[in-house]
C-alpha cells in the first residue's frame, strides 16, 4: 500500500509497539495499528487504562519509535530518523501539553514558554517578544513573571499551552490536559483548544472524560492496543 | 547558535548555583583549596626567585664569593673535613687588593648579635655587622646622614659605627645621633652615620643593625667561620681570570702544595643561583603534587554533586528533551554547569590565594610576586577540572530516554 504523497499530516500504518519486561515476558502496547490524521483535525483518543493511549501519543509525538510499522509525518518516514532529527521534529513540529503541566518549577512563565525557542536558536529579544505574545494569546499576559508555584492549575496549563504553541507546531498533542483541573477550569482550557482548532491548528487530546471528548470532531477508541472505533462526533457540544 | 546556547547554559548554570548556595560552596571547597595553594606557592617561589636574582644582580653579575666552607655539603665526612679548615683571615682582603690585577674590589661581612645602649636606653640583641667600605657597592644599604665605614676606619681599627634605621629610632628617636657615643656591649663607639630604611625579609627586619669596621669587629669579637669575601672583578665579563688569581694567591698564602686540594671555597653567582633554583624547583614539585591532589579531590566533589543534580533534575531533562533539546544540548548544559561550579571555586581560590599572599608579604615580609598568568592558570585549571569531572554526569543526563525521564517522580 502506498501511503506517501497523499497529503495527510500523519499516517500510521501497521504500528506495533512491544515492551520487553525482561525474561521473555513481552507487553504488546500497540498491535498493527493504522490511523491517519489530516491537517485541521481535532481528535479525542479514549480508552481504558492500558489500552495504549499514552504509547500512541508518545509515538505520534516522536518521543518513542514503533517496534515495527510505518510512521509518516508530513510525508517523512520517522522510523529512519536519528535521535537528533527526532528532537528537531519535536522542537518545531510538535507541541506537547501534559496532565501534570511539566513546567520548569524554578523558572517564570516567560522562561518556560521561551524554552523551545532556545533549542531552535531564536535570538533572545525575539524569544522574549514571541513568548509574551503567546502568553497574552492564552490570557496569561499579566503573569509572565510568575513562577509555576505562584500560579493556579488552570494558569499553569495555560502557560503549558503557550509553550506548546510557541513554535507554531503542525500538531498539538495534549495528554489528559484537564486531568488535574476542576470542571469549570477544564471548560476554560478546552475552550482554548476549541479556538485553536478553529484557527486551523491540528489537535489530538487523550482523555477518559466523555465531556472533554465532546469538544472534538472525531473520537478514536482504543482497546488492547488496537483501534476499536474511529468516528466523527455528530453531537458536538456548543460551548461558545 | 553555539554561542547563544553557551550563554543560555552559563546563565542557567549560575542560576542553579545560586539556588543551591551552601551546597555549591561546599562542593567547590576542594577546588578553592587547590587553586589557593597553587596561587600562594607560585607567588612565594616566584617572589623568592625575583628577590634572589635582584640581590645577586645588585652585587654585579660576575661577583664571586670566597668562604671557608662550601654551601653544598653532601656528607658527614665532607662537613668535618671542611669544618677543620682554617678560618679566612683579614689579611686576605688587603692581599687580594694588592696582588690581583683583575679584581676591582673586595667586600666582606661577618655578623654577631649584641645589645647597644645610649644614655640608659638599651636595644634588644641586634645584628652587628663587621664590614668595609666596599660593601656599599654590593648591597642596597644607603647612607641617610653622615657617612659609612671607610678604608681609613678599617686601617685605624676605629671605634665608629653606622646605625640602621630602627636602631637609630630606638636609641635616639628624633634627635640627631651623629657624633654621639653609644655602647656596644659596654665598648664606646662614635656614631658617624645612619642608614635609610631597608624593610624586612622573611619577617626579619633589616633595619635592626649596626655596622662597624671589620678590623674593630675582629679585635673585639674575633672572626668566625661564616665570614665571607665578596670579590668583584673589573667589567662585566667572565670572572674566571679573577677567580684564578684569588685562588692562586690564597693557596700561596696558605702554603698548599701542588697536589693538595683547595682548603677554602670559591663559588660564582651562577653556582649560587643554580643552587637556589634546585631548592625552589623542589618546592615547585611539592606544589604541583599538593595542588594536583586538591584539584582531583575537588573534581571528584564536583562529579558527585553533578550526579546528584542529574538525578534531582531527571524530570527537567525529560521536559527539555520533549521540547526539542538534543543530546548535545543536555550534555552542554551540564558540562557548563560543572565548569561554572569549578570556575566559581577557582575564582574564590584565586581571591583567597591573593589575600594570603598579601598577608605573607605585609606581615612577615616574604618577597612575593603574582604575575597575571598565575590567575589565568588558576582559572583555566579549575574550568578544565570541572569539564573533565563533569563529563560522566553530563553524559548520563544526555543519554536519558525522554519518556523515562518524564515519568520520573
Amino acid at each position: 500500500m502506498n501511503v506517501s504523497g497523499d497529503g495527510a499530516l500523519i499516517v500510521l500504518e501497521g504500528i506495533d509497539k512491544t515492551y520487553d519486561m525482561g525474561k521473555a515476558h513481552q507487553v504488546k502496547a500497540l498491535v498493527d495499528l493504522t490511523m491517519r490524521v489530516s491537517s485541521g483535525d481535532y481528535i479525542a483518543i479514549m480508552g481504558p487504562s492500558g489500552s495504549g493511549k499514552s504509547t500512541l501519543m508518545n509515538i505520534i509525538g516522536c518521543l518513542d519509535t514503533p517496534t515495527s510499522g510505518n510512521y509518516i509525518f508530513e510525508g517523512r518516514e520517522i522510523s529512519d530518523c536519528s535521535e537528533d532529527e527526532l528532537a528537531h521534529i519535536r522542537n518545531i513540529k510538535i507541541g506537547f501539553v501534559f496532565q501534570v503541566y511539566n513546567l520548569l518549577p524554578r523558572s517564570p512563565a516567560l522562561a518556560n514558554v521561551e524554552l523551545p525557542l532556545i533549542y531552535s536558536g531564536v535570538p533572545r529579544d525575539e524569544r522574549k517578544q514571541r513568548a509574551t505574545e503567546t502568553l497574552t494569546a492564552v490570557g496569561m499576559g499579566e503573569r509572565v513573571k510568575h513562577k509555576p508555584s505562584e500560579l493556579s492549575g488552570g494558569e499553569r496549563q495555560r502557560v503549558a499551552i503557550a509553550r506548546a504553541l510557541i513554535n507554531k507546531p503542525s500538531i498539538i498533542l495534549a495528554d489528559e490536559p484537564t486531568g488535574n483541573l476542576d470542571t469549570k477550569t477544564s471548560g476554560e482550557i478546552m475552550a482554548i483548544f476549541d479556538r485553536l482548532n478553529e484557527e486551523g491548528n491540528t489537535i489530538i487530546v487523550v482523555t477518559h472524560d466523555p465531556e472533554i471528548a465532546e469538544h472534538t470532531k472525531r473520537l478514536v477508541l482504543l482497546r488492547d492496543g488496537q483501534i476499536q472505533s474511529d468516528e466523527e462526533i455528530k453531537s458536538r457540544r456548543n460551548f461558545s | 547558535m553555539g554561542t547563544k546556547i553557551l550563554i543560555e547554559s552559563v546563565i542557567m548554570a549560575l542560576r542553579s548555583l545560586v539556588t543551591n548556595k551552601m551546597r555549591s560552596i561546599l562542593t567547590t571547597l576542594g577546588i578553592v583549596i587547590g587553586v589557593m595553594t597553587v596561587v600562594v606557592l607560585i607567588s612565594v617561589v616566584l617572589g623568592l626567585n625575583d628577590y634572589v636574582a635582584n640581590l645577586l644582580s645588585s652585587m654585579g653579575s660576575n661577583t664571586f664569593y670566597v668562604s671557608k666552607m662550601n654551601p653544598m655539603i653532601t656528607s658527614d665526612e665532607e662537613w668535618w673535613d671542611q669544618r677543620n679548615r682554617p678560618d679566612l683571615e683579614l689579611e686576605y682582603i688587603d692581599a687580594i687588593r694588592r696582588n690581583c690585577p683583575h679584581v676591582e674590589f673586595v667586600a666582606t661581612r661577618v655578623i654577631t648579635q649584641k645589645k647597644i645602649s645610649y644614655k640608659g636606653r638599651t636595644t634588644n640583641y641586634l645584628f652587628v655587622l663587621g664590614t668595609n667600605e666596599e660593601i656599599q657597592n654590593m648591597d642596597d644599604m644607603e647612607v641617610k646622614s653622615g657617612r659609612f665605614v671607610t678604608v681609613a676606619d678599617e686601617l685605624a681599627t676605629s671605634y665608629i659605627c653606622v646605625l640602621g634605621y630602627e636602631t637609630r629610632e630606638t636609641l635616639f628617636g628624633n634627635t640627631d645621633p651623629i657624633n654621639k657615643r653609644v655602647k656596644i656591649e659596654g665598648m664606646p663607639f662614635t656614631v658617624v652615620g645612619t642608614l635609610d630604611k631597608l624593610g624586612s625579609v622573611f619577617g626579619q627586619s633589616r633595619d635592626n643593625i649596626v655596622c662597624i669596621p671589620i678590623t674593630t669587629f675582629k679585635k673585639l669579637y674575633g672572626l668566625n667561620q661564616f665570614m665571607m669575601l665578596m670579590v668583584k672583578p673589573y667589567g662585566e665579563g667572565s670572572p674566571e681570570p679573577a677567580i684564578e688569581e684569588v685562588r692562586q694567591l690564597l693557596r700561596r698564602m696558605r702554603g698548599l702544595r701542588a697536589d693538595e686540594e683547595d682548603n677554602f671555597a670559591i663559588r660564582t653567582q651562577e653556582a649560587m643561583l643554580s643552587l637556589f633554583h634546585s631548592l625552589t624547583g623542589a618546592i615547585f614539585a611539592v606544589m604541583i603534587g599538593v595542588g594536583g591532589i586538591s584539584l582531583v579531590v575537588g573534581g571528584v566533589g564536583i562529579m558527585n554533586i553533578m550526579l546528584v543534580s542529574v538525578t534531582e533534575r531527571t524530570r527537567e531533562i525529560g521536559i527539555r528533551k520533549a521540547l526539542g533539546a538534543r543530546r548535545r544540548d543536555i550534555l552542554f548544559q551540564f558540562l557548563t554547569e560543572a565548569a561554572s561550579l569549578s570556575l566559581v571555586g577557582g575564582i574564590l581560590g584565586i581571591l583567597l590565594g591573593v589575600g594570603v599572599v598579601k598577608l605573607l608579604s605585609v606581615n612577615i615580609g616574604l618577597p612575593v610576586s603574582t604575575p597575571p598568568w598565575v590567575i589565568i592558570l588558576g582559572v583555566t585549571f579549575s574550568v578544565l577540572v570541572g569539564i573533565l569531572f563533569g563529563i560522566y554526569p553530563a553524559n548520563k543526563a544526555a543519554r536519558l530516554h525522554p519518556i523515562e525521564a518524564l515519568r520520573f517522580e
